[in-house]
């Protein structure tokens, strides 16, 4: 910004205003004005009388003196901000505000170790400013980010309060870590999750590979720049930002009640004299008398009205010499799923304090000689009683609600937790026991401190080097205490139980780079940038224990020293995983008067991943852009076309984020709990501890690389109200990086290999349009994206790597899988073809042989189809049965203002993936609580072509099919709010900003999946499986009201 | 100026190359790992070779019980069924031949090449290591050896044709046939009794050695491995992987050796081998004066052994004794005082009351190995159809099953023996059964050395009946059969020796209308051998799979008829 003019180009502007203002005559006026942004005055803007050359320049309070003609409309325009016109009407004094520019040309855009006007970027990069970020009221920035980033696909990883986010750039590219690469404010691995919505200043993303390759080696994946508020010269501004909320569940899926569920197993076969024989006391009495209805294990654990608020305030300032930016935050978000009564208050907070600063040290003659600056964060999350477990089919408290037994009250007379049912099936239990005894009483706590420093030297103008040092300080600890439990015959505990942990450490980066602007022929502009950079990660250790029998029965005295029995400790000390990387990096940046513009890209990059002589990588890239609205034959469209640009690239990036160590077999000790010890001699208590080799090696592991070609198109039309941004790209990741799923008869855990190849293609583009009706501004942004992924090859015999067994319920085969010429982690089971209505349908199922296909069905199983036509049911008659991945996925936002109001809708949807959904353990718990759909089951010809027989055969619901699969398209709409600034009704505030609005979040979802929440995050631990529901912790339906105010 | 310009020049010079010094070199980019060892300097020392060979031992009690050598025979056999409750599918699949589902084997067939992967590292980099005498690198060869051998013949026994693993790369192998197996098998034996020292079991320094494989074992190892491939694959020697063979003469020898020369021997009266005899409160064992011999007895030659220190989930399985658990009696209401001395467990395996009717009142065996539930001599108050128990016959197996003692003098509370025995601060009932599971006793050896013909056949007989007060018999195949079946049931035997016998149709014989209760209900119980499986399990499907076809199903299990329903 160009807020800051030398002395001498104000006094010739003056002389400028003087000669101007002797235009005098007698249908003139003499208006005086300020122009300003917010509290800030606008120094040597262009004042000017419209379709005249009557005009002046803002002195340096920003106030100007013009003589115009009645009626006369004024024209203010200063670079950074759009251009606005006043009409003077009978005014004689102007307060003329000036609104930044939030997409004119002159915007930068990040790209990795400098900016660059975003008029002269080459690449795939999408921008989201921190104010876009904020009115979404998220806890986390990546929640923000989701309806505003085409070609991000991010969706929630469990959705409990404090969890994270899964990000993925265009398309999953590596069954390894598909992370994208966080930097913030220059510094690698970043912590997104520790950030402030506030703190944020903008995000850009860096998708194309040409982009993302200054980040050479851990950019395939893509990267993610995040900036936090900068401080700016001027008047102190503070900002503070706050919200509170109540959240409730949006959707309950419905399950039985005592009655229907008795009828149904009475249908499977067990009468009531089982019941009778089987459940204790009066319940079934109860049930019959219709004074028990049965437990709803839903509304049990459904918390009302959660709490949520944040605050936040932000400072921003500086002067001459230095500049600064402070914010400080407060998080709390209580969960919407958990214990009504609770020893530990289920409560996630976050503090975060942010101090930005920069100095000039030695300015001479107009050149910064010397500049030295430091960002820092800190961090606390404090997450207490948040153990409750979502996800798997094991710990997952949201399937124990779906699953849980109806007949089970959840009291006894005494007020205690009623007794599991284990006449009728040993192994169950007290779904809020369970979740009270074993996971609530727990605090977990992590500490961070991030931040650098760094040195720019300018010995002469257009040299700039930079040298900056980043750190990160993360801690931890965390408490657990587990009462004296009885679940059940085979889950109990007779000693109490206290766990401890903390551990800390420390990862720091070094990187210098060399700056270099040069003009060669006058307007061949060229930037060149070489640098140098070293990491070093895992430096820090973990302790943790646990121990049994404590002196106290409490959460607030579950401290090992509290324990005195030494007879039940386990004890874990160890370092973090340590790792490093080295690289060298260039780039040539070339422009030709704004019209075409080209970069080049070249990275070297170490790491201490792989073996020697498999460490260095090279990741180049190249681009070029053309402004075509640049060129003179374009004059005549420029009256509606503002900008035209077309852009190409290709490059590659890397891949290297890997567990340490995989090129060597590493030999695991044994301890207590990985049981490599035996017991020679004849003391029963001792152990002889042993050691054996834990994974298999492979020491030609290697960068795992993406190449990927983009082509690009960003252009604005009729006076940038419309902006229209496209992309299509190829990205092919070539190695990556996977353990196999190793056979059994390797004897220890498989090896990390390059195990494949995987495309994937796409499309992007955005749209937007901002204009203003009378007096009602409005805007409307969508984006969509489209990516196909297809796997190319897989490094083994076989072309496909089957995902984990038993992911839907026990006793299941593997569900997904990635396999040549499929998308990556595709749903592979069986496709049924109805129900058998009767004897005959059975009897007529026959091969071309006439032999019957599936002789020991019976009328009500399902009809699985002989794909081969092999004349039996097995695994080769798999096939694709669903897609997690979405083909689409799209976002929209909606922008009304009307003089004090504003109000925006933002929507975000997928569309084209399935998800796996199983609320019940159809294999081997036959006493599950079943969702109403099963009072549908068939139950006598053409009852049902969908849902078997409750007394049907196993293989129904064992063998994996289309049965689980159910279509996850969907349209949610998650942010409507309101905002009212009383500033602009009562200009006499002293203030320039003060907004009171409210929010309502996630009020509508569109879609016809059946299960809780179509946004299912859950993985089976494998970072290439998605789509999964098994009961999930959804998205809260939040109600918030909240103020800004500006000072 | 222009000479301070360039002195700041070289000040980013200087810092330039002070960051590329940094980088230039490797060094910063070798990390070391600070918790584990790796190949590239493991194993070196003997103190490393035997670190591993513990790793080797740790395995044995790493197959889930449900898929082990030991649990599946005992099931399969003629001599009793299923059990457990109605969501126990897998154990009453096993019994009738049956899939709960197809990866019903997955944890245990993992778990018996987890022991072949160990055992091919450490036998692979024996010459890696720096041994002091030849007698210490023999000691661990021999050891480690058996180990292979023993985890090989398990998986034989159990499916049949198995690929045949004898390096540590990762490689993707078919069935390998028997003949190579065996071969392997009988050489790693071969060399194990060539390469353990010949030390009594007088001799041993129990108190660090006990459970160590000695060369005693090796050689009624080599006995039970010729019976069986010669029984079930009817040949005349065993291979070995030079080309060689093994004859009946040699077997003859070793096991003549072992019988004469190990020093192990029959302990005085049978019922002290088993942990019942321990609890002087059971009227059983007070009126026959007997008194336990405790873990690593004479008699035993070759044992599972379990510890006092499992104290967490994660490691009940390979700590404990979980047969004892599987096989305890399942769900009193009435509490299991009054099923004294007899504790709580799943109820499997419940015993065929054929095998009760066909055993002779006069031999001691009978009740000393088979309880009779609603015997009130035995037990107080025995409540039918705890916790839904199907297969329920009334009969079960006294010798792996949990054992209590009263917790005072009030004798109102049990607790299990091994609290008293080994103080265990006793958190679960799960993990409380510590005794060692016997996989070779000697009687077994002495029949093993009868049914081969050795010179003092009739006196090996003579000597297992003298011991339980029977006289003798002529040592006929006959006599032995019987023998073996009331001597050694519940042992983990009797389903290979029908087997290898070509007797499996006495599995459906014996097991043909028996009457049981199913939950409460009476029922019938028949269960019929599937002769097209050889007797074979199924492999997991997971496996066959994963090998994209290069593994193939066993016989008798391709498809969805065989699932339990």
């Amino acid at each position: 910004m160009l807020k800051v003019r030398t002395r001498s180009k104000v006094f010739i502007l003056l002389l400028l205003l003087l000669t101007c203002s002797f235009a005098f005559s007698q249908n003139k006026v003499t208006i005086t004005g300020t122009v300003r942004s917010g509290t800030e005055s606008l120094i040597g803007a262009n004042v000017l009388e419209k379709g005249t050359k009557t005009g002046t320049i803002t002195n340096l309070n920003g106030q100007f003196t013009l003589t115009v003609g009645k009626n006369a409309e004024i024209e203010v325009s200063y670079l950074g901000y759009e251009p606005t016109i006043v009409t003077v009407g009978n005014r004689t004094h102007l307060t003329i505000e000036m609104k930044e520019s939030a997409n004119l040309l002159n915007e930068v855009v990040a790209i990795g170790y400098g900016v660059q006007k975003k008029k002269l970027n080459t690449g795939a990069t999408v921008q989201v400013k921190g104010e876009d970020i904020t009115k979404l009221s998220t806890v986390n920035v990546l929640g923000a980010l989701q309806s505003q980033t085409p070609g991000v696909s991010i969706t929630k990883l469990d959705g409990k309060p404090g969890d994270g986010f899964k990000v993925t750039i265009r398309g999953l590219g590596t069954m390894g870590n598909s992370n994208p690469l966080y930097i913030v404010d220059g510094v690698p691995n970043g912590d997104i999750n520790l950030l402030n919505p506030s703190d944020i200043e903008t995000i850009d993303v860096l998708k194309d590979a040409a982009s993302a390759a200054i980040y050479g080696a851990r950019a395939s994946n893509g990267v993610i720049l995040i900036t936090t508020k900068q401080g700016k010269k001027g008047k102190a501004s503070i900002q503070y930002d706050g919200y509170w909320g109540w959240q409730n569940v949006a959707k309950k899926v419905a399950t039985l009640n005592a009655k229907q569920y008795l009828s149904v197993l009475d249908k499977a076969g067990y009468n009531l004299a089982y019941f009778d024989s089987n459940v204790p006391g009066d319940i079934l009495t109860k049930v019959d008398n219709g004074t028990f209805t049965g437990t709803d294990w839903q509304d049990e654990m459904t918390l009302k009205n959660a709490p949520i608020q944040s605050q936040a305030v932000n400072i921003v300032s500086g002067n001459d010499m230095s500049r600064y930016s402070f914010g400080f935050s407060y998080t709390s978000q209580s969960p919407i799923i958990g214990l009504k009564n609770s020893e530990v208050k289920s409560l996630y907070e976050r503090y975060t304090a942010r101090m930005n600063s920069d100095h000039d040290l030695i300015k001479h003659n107009g050149l910064n000689l010397l500049q030295f600056g430091e960002t820092f964060t800190m961090g606390l999350v404090n997450s207490s009683g948040l153990g409750m477990g979502t996800g798997s089919i094991y710990w997952n408290d949201v399937r124990n609600a779906l699953t849980g037994n109806p007949l089970l009250p959840v009291y006894d007379s005494k007020g205690s937790y009623h007794a599991a049912l284990t006449g009728l099936d040993y192994s169950s239990d007290n779904p809020l026991a369970e979740m009270d005894y074993l996971r609530s009483r727990v605090n977990s706590k992590s500490y961070s401190a991030r931040g650098s420093f760094y040195l720019t030297l300018q010995p002469i103008k257009d040299l700039k080097f930079k040298t900056n040092f980043g750190y990160a300080y993360n801690g931890w600890s965390s408490r657990q205490y587990v009462p004296v439990y009885t679940l059940n015959t085979v889950s109990f505990s007779k000693l109490d139980q206290v766990s401890q942990g903390s551990g800390n450490g420390l990862q720091w980066s070094l990187d210098n780079t060399l700056n270099y602007e040069f003009k060669l022929f006058n307007n061949h502009k060229f930037t060149a940038l070489i640098g140098n950079s070293v990491e070093k990660w895992g430096l820090g250790v973990d302790v943790s224990g646990t121990n049994k029998g404590s002196n106290f029965t409490t959460f607030d005295n579950a401290y090992l020293s509290n324990v005195s029995s030494i007879s039940n400790v386990t004890l874990s000390g160890s370092p973090w995983s340590e790792g490093g990387i080295a690289s060298f990096f260039g780039r040539l940046n070339y422009d030709y008067l704004g019209k075409y513009m080209a970069s080049v890209v070249m990275r070297a990059d170490g790491s201490s991943n792989f073996a020697s002589g498999h460490r260095w990588g090279y990741f180049p890239s190249v681009s070029a852009g053309w402004n075509i609205t640049e060129e003179p034959f374009f004059e005549n469209f420029k009256s509606f076309i503002d900008q035209l640009k077309v852009r190409a690239s290709w490059g590659e990036n890397g891949n290297c984020n890997i567990p340490t160590f995989r090129y060597l077999s590493t030999v695991a000790y044994g301890n207590a709990t990985n049981s490599a010890g035996y017991y020679f001699g004849t003391d029963k208590s001792t152990t002889t501890y042993g050691s054996y080799p834990d994974i298999i090696a492979n020491k030609d592991l290697k960068w795992e690389t993406s190449i990927q070609t983009d082509l690009g198109l960003d252009s604005r039309f009729l006076h940038n109200r419309l902006g229209f941004t496209f992309d299509i790209y190829e990205k092919k990741t070539m190695d990556w990086l996977v353990q196999t799923t190793g056979l059994a008869i390797w004897g220890t855990a498989a090896p990390y290999v390059n195990g494949g190849d995987i495309l994937n293609r796409g499309l992007e583009c955005s749209l937007s349009w901002d204009d203003k009706i009378g007096k009602v501004t409005y805007g409307i942004h969508g984006n969509a994206s489209y990516n196909k992924n297809k796997v190319l090859s897989i490094n083994n015999k076989d072309g496909f790597i089957n995902g984990a067994s038993n992911i839907l319920s026990t006793n299941t085969s593997y569900l997904y899988r990635a396999q040549v010429g499929y998308p990556i982690g595709y749903f592979r089971g069986y496709k049924t073809d109805g129900i058998f209505q009767n004897q005959a349908q059975i009897d007529n199922y026959v091969d071309a042989n006439g032999n019957k296909i599936m002789p020991n069905a019976k009328p009500g199983d399902v009809k699985f189809l002989d794909l081969n036509k092999d004349g039996s049911i097995s695994e080769t008659d798999k096939t694709m049965i669903g897609d997690p991945h979405p083909d689409v996925s799209y976002g929209i936002t909606l922008n009304f203002g009307y003089k004090a109001f504003d109000l925006s809708v933002t929507g975000y949807g997928v569309a084209g993936n399935q998800i796996a959904k199983s609320y019940r353990n159809w294999t081997n718990k036959t006493f599950d609580n079943y969702t109403t759909d099963i009072l549908g089951a068939w139950n006598g010809e053409g009852t049902s072509n969908r849902i078997p027989a409750v007394n049907g055969s196993s293989i129904n619901y064992s063998y994996i099919s289309d049965l689980y699969i159910e279509n996850g398209d969907y349209f949610r709409i998650t942010n409507i709010t309101l905002g009212y600034d009383l500033k602009k009704a009562i200009k006499s505030l002293p203030i320039s900003e003060f907004r009171i609005y409210g929010t309502v979040q996630n009020p509508f979802t569109f879609t016809k999946y059946s299960g809780l929440d179509p946004e299912v995050g859950y993985n089976a631990d494998q970072s290439w499986a998605s789509g999964i529901d098994l009961g999930y912790y959804q998205s809260a339906r939040t109600f918030l009201v909240g103020c800004n105010i500006k000072f | 100026m222009i000479l301070k310009k360039s002195r700041k020049m070289k000040k980013i010079l200087y810092l330039l190359i002070i960051a590329c010094s940094l980088m230039s070199c490797e060094d910063f980019l070798n990390t070391t790992n600070k918790t584990k060892a790796d190949t590239s300097n493991y194993p070196r020392t003997m103190d490393n070779a035997s670190s591993l060979l513990t790793g080797v031992y740790s395995i044995l009690g790493r197959p889930e019980p449900l898929g082990s050598s030991f649990m599946t025979s005992e099931l399969m056999s003629d001599d009793r069924f299923g059990g457990g409750g109605p969501n126990d599918l897998t154990t009453r699949a096993i019994d009738q031949f049956k899939k709960s589902s197809d990866d019903m084997f997955d944890n245990s067939w993992k778990a018996y090449y987890f022991g072949i992967f160990r055992s091919n590292f450490l036998i692979s980099n024996l010459d890696k290591i720096k041994w002091d005498t030849i007698a210490s690198r023999n000691k661990v060869e021999g050891q480690v050896r058996f180990m292979r051998a023993y985890f090989y013949f398990d998986l034989s026994r159990m499916y049949g044709e198995i690929p045949l693993v004898t390096s540590t790369d990762a490689q993707n192998l078919p069935k390998s046939p028997a003949s190579k197996t065996y071969a392997l098998i009988a050489s790693d034996l071969k060399a194990s009794i060539e390469l353990l020292p010949s030390v009594k079991y007088q001799d041993m320094n129990l108190k660090t050695d006990l459970g160590r494989v000695t060369k005693w074992a090796a050689e009624a190892m080599m006995a039970r491995v010729f019976l069986f491939y010669t029984g079930y694959y009817k040949t005349e020697t065993l291979p070995l992987t030079d080309g060689g063979t093994i004859t009946k003469q040699q077997v003859v020898d070793w096991i003549s050796d072992c019988i004469e020369n190990s020093g192990h021997g029959l302990v005085d009266d049978f019922r002290n081998i088993w942990a019942y005899s321990y609890v002087q409160d059971y009227n059983y064992t007070a009126a026959n004066g007997l008194s336990w011999v405790g873990d690593g007895s004479k008699e035993t030659v070759f044992a599972i052994k379990y510890s006092a220190t499992a104290n967490d989930w994660n490691s009940t399985q390979q700590k404990s004794n979980q047969y004892c658990l599987y096989f305890g009696l399942r769900g009193q209401p009435l509490g299991f005082k009054n099923t004294f001395p007899f504790g709580i467990g799943w109820g499997f395996g419940t015993v065929n009351p054929k095998l009760w009717q066909d055993w002779d009142d006069t031999d001691i065996r009978k009740k000393g190995s088979i309880l009779n539930a609603l015997d009130k001599t035995e037990l107080k108050t025995y409540v039918k159809g705890g916790d839904n128990l199907l297969d329920e016959t009334m009969y079960w197996n006294k010798k792996y099953i949990p054992i209590n003692v009263w917790k005072d003098s009030t004798k109102t509370t049990v607790e299990n023996f091994s609290y008293k025995l080994y103080s265990m601060t006793g958190t679960d009932y799960q993990r409380d059964n510590i005794e060692d599971l016997i996989i070779i006793r000697f009687s077994d050896v002495l029949l093993m050395a009868a049914e081969l013909g050795a010179p003092n056949a009739q006196n090996y007989l003579d000597k297992v009946r003298a011991r339980v007060g029977l006289a003798t018999v002529p040592v006929t195949l006959d006599n032995i059969k019987k023998e073996r079946r009331f001597e050694l049931a519940f042992e983990g035997v009797r389903y290979y020796d029908l087997l290898r016998w070509g007797d499996a149709s006495l599995i459906t014989t014996n097991q043909t209308n028996i009457p049981i209760y199913n939950n409460k209900v009476a029922a019938t119980k028949t269960v019929s051998f599937r002769p097209e499986t050889g007797g074979f399990l199924s492999i997991p499907q997971t496996e066959i799979n994963l090998s994209n076809g290069v593994l193939t199903q066993n016989p008798g299990w391709v498809g969805s008829d065989n699932n339990l329903k």
